[in-house]
C-alpha cells in the first residue's frame, strides 16, 4: 500500500494530533487515516480523514494512541477516477488515494487539503494537507 | 456570557493568534468565541451564521482603554453545542453565543466554517472540536 511521503512539515512540525488507535491496527507511516469515531482513527479508506500517521504503528504492539500530522505538503497519489486540477480540493477515496471533490463534500467535512499540482490519474503529486 | 472554549490544545505557533480590533467598551471573557464584523474588528459571537474570527485568548474589561484582542485560530477546544449535536468529523460554524452547531449545506462557501468536530456531541453538550480559521474549502 503507497503510502503518502513528507514533502514539508508545516505549522508547528506539521501540527500532529494525537489520536485513539485500536492495539490491533497496523497503520505504516505516511497512512492517510480515516476519522471514525470520536478522536478515533483506523486503517485508510474512502471517508473523513484524520491526518497522515506520523510514525509506524505495529499490530498489537500495545499502542493506543498515533500521531497525525495535520499541516504540511505531502506528496499523494490520485485515484483512476479522474485528473486533479490545480488548486482543487480533494478527499479520500479509498487506502490512500485521493480524488477531486465534488458539490457538496465540503460540508461533510471530506476535503482535507487541495492540490500544489494538476495531477494525471494514478499519478502521485504534491497536496496541500490542512486538517 | 458563559459557556466560553476551553483549551485542550494550542496548535501551531502557540495557536496561531491573530489581533483584531475590538471596541473599548466590550467586555470580553478568555474563551469568548469572536465573530468577525468589520475590518480586521471583532465583536462577541451572538448567532447563527456569524463568520467566526477566533477564540479570545486574553480577558478584555470593557472600558479598559483596550482596542486590541489576541485571539487563537489553530488548536483543540471544548465548545457546547448550540442544541441539534454535532457528528465526529463533521464541520461546524458558530451557532450562538459560545455555541457550534453541525455546518449546513451551502454554508463553506459562506465562510462560516471553523473547524470540525473531534467527537460526536448530543444536544447542548460540550465536545471537543478542532478549530482552524481561514482554512480553504
Amino acid at each position: 500500500m503507497g503510502v503518502a511521503v513528507i514533502i514539508e512539515l508545516l505549522g508547528n512540525k506539521g501540527d500532529p494530533i494525537s489520536y485513539n488507535v485500536a492495539d490491533g491496527t497496523a497503520i505504516a507511516k505516511g497512512e492517510l487515516v480515516k476519522l471514525a469515531d470520536n478522536r478515533t482513527i483506523v486503517t485508510s479508506a474512502s471517508g473523513l480523514c484524520g491526518g497522515v500517521a506520523a510514525a509506524e504503528k505495529v499490530a498489537n504492539d500495545g499502542q493506543t494512541q498515533i500521531a497525525c500530522y495535520t499541516n504540511g505538503i505531502f506528496d499523494l497519489l490520485n485515484s483512476n477516477a479522474a485528473a486533479i486540477g490545480v488548486g482543487v480540493p480533494v478527499i479520500m477515496d479509498g487506502a490512500n488515494t485521493i480524488s477531486v471533490s465534488a458539490n457538496g463534500d465540503a460540508e461533510l467535512g471530506k476535503c482535507f487539503g487541495f492540490a500544489l499540482a494538476a495531477a494525471a490519474k494514478n499519478a502521485t503529486e504534491e497536496v496541500r494537507v490542512l486538517i | 456570557m458563559g459557556n466560553e472554549a476551553i483549551i485542550v490544545a494550542l496548535m501551531g505557533n502557540g495557536g496561531d493568534p491573530i489581533e483584531y480590533v475590538v471596541s473599548d467598551a466590550t467586555a470580553v471573557p478568555k474563551g469568548t468565541i469572536l465573530k468577525l464584523n468589520d475590518n480586521q474588528t471583532v465583536t462577541l459571537s451572538a448567532a447563527d451564521a456569524d463568520i467566526c474570527a477566533g477564540i479570545a485568548a486574553h480577558e478584555k474589561v470593557a472600558n479598559d482603554g483596550a482596542t486590541k484582542i489576541a485571539c487563537y485560530t489553530n488548536g483543540i477546544f471544548k465548545l457546547k453545542d448550540a442544541g441539534a449535536g454535532f457528528t465526529v468529523g463533521l464541520p461546524v460554524t458558530i451557532g450562538g453565543a459560545n455555541l457550534v452547531k453541525q455546518v449546513a449545506a451551502g454554508e463553506a462557501e459562506g465562510g462560516t466554517i471553523m473547524g470540525f468536530a473531534l467527537a460526536t456531541a448530543g444536544a447542548g453538550i460540550v465536545e471537543e472540536v478542532r478549530v482552524l480559521i481561514g482554512k480553504r474549502y
